[in-house]
C-alpha cells in the first residue's frame, strides 16, 4: 500500500524584503516537495504583500515570481483576504495558481497537516 | 478534535498583530479546533481593564477578551509576565493566570502551536 504524504504547514507573517522570513519558507517548501512532502502556505498580515505580481524588485530576487514557481511545484499557497485588501493586494495582481481566502483555510491547513510552524513578524 | 495553542507576545496596541492573533484564533476556533489562546510578554496588556484607545483611533482589546469565553476560545494569562510588567490579578479583565509549568504543560499538550 502507498505510504500516506505527509503534510507541512507554514504560516508566514511577515512581509517580503525587510524580513527574510518569506525567503525561509521559500526553501523549506522547496526542499520539502522536492522530498514527497506535501506543503500547504498561509499568507497573513504583511506576509500577502508577497503576493502581488506588481512588486518590481531591479537587481534583486523577485519574491512573487519565487512563489509561483513553489505553486507550480504544486505548493498550495493561500493569502488571507482580509489582509489583502488593507495592503491592496488586488486578486488581479495575483499568478493564477495564487489564491486569496478567509482564515477557515487557515484553520483546514493546520487541521491536515503533520507539522505547522509559524514564520512570524519578530 | 485538533488542539492548538496559540501563543500571542504583542502588545494590544501599536501593531496589528495582537488583534489579528485574536482573529486567527476565532477563525480556527469557527472551524472546530479546540484552540487555546496564551497572551504572554507584553501581550498580557491586552487583558487590562479600562482601555480607552479612542484617541488613536483604535478599538478596545477590552471588549474582545472580556467576551473571550462565548466565542469557544480558552483564555490564558502568563502569570511571569504579568509579574514582570507589575500588573495585578484584579487588573485583568478575564482568563486564567497559568504559571511557567501549567503553560509549558499546555504547549507539550497540543497538536499545533501558532505564535504571533
Amino acid at each position: 500500500m502507498e505510504e500516506k504524504k505527509k503534510r507541512l504547514g507554514i504560516l508566514v507573517t511577515a512581509g517580503p524584503y525587510t524580513f527574510q522570513h518569506i525567503d525561509t519558507a521559500y526553501f523549506i517548501a522547496k526542499n520539502a516537495v522536492e522530498k514527497g512532502i506535501e506543503v500547504n502556505i498561509f499568507l497573513f498580515i504583511d506576509g500577502v504583500i508577497s503576493l502581488s505580481s506588481r512588486i518590481k524588485s531591479p537587481g534583486e530576487r523577485h519574491i512573487p515570481t519565487m512563489l509561483k514557481e513553489l505553486a507550480e511545484k504544486g505548493v498550495k499557497i493561500v493569502g488571507c483576504g482580509d489582509c489583502a485588501q488593507f495592503r491592496s493586494v488586488l486578486r488581479e495582481n495575483l499568478y493564477p495558481e495564487i489564491k486569496l481566502a478567509g482564515i477557515a483555510t487557515l484553520a483546514e491547513m493546520v487541521e491536515n497537516c503533520d507539522r505547522f510552524i509559524t514564520l512570524r513578524l519578530p | 478534535m485538533k488542539k492548538v495553542v496559540i501563543l500571542s507576545i504583542h502588545p494590544p496596541y501599536g501593531t496589528a498583530i495582537n488583534a489579528e492573533a485574536f482573529r486567527a484564533s476565532l477563525g480556527l476556533a469557527f472551524s472546530d479546533i479546540s484552540v487555546h489562546l496564551v497572551l504572554c510578554q507584553d501581550g498580557v496588556f491586552a487583558a487590562l481593564k479600562n482601555q480607552d484607545p479612542r484617541f488613536i483611533q483604535m478599538k478596545s482589546m477590552e471588549e474582545v477578551y472580556k467576551n473571550i469565553s462565548s466565542m469557544g476560545i480558552n483564555l490564558y494569562i502568563d502569570r511571569r509576565s504579568m509579574e514582570e510588567r507589575n500588573i495585578r490579578e484584579d487588573e485583568i479583565v478575564n482568563g486564567k493566570i497559568i504559571d511557567e509549568d501549567e503553560l509549558k504543560k499546555l504547549i507539550d499538550s497540543a497538536d499545533t502551536v501558532l505564535t504571533f
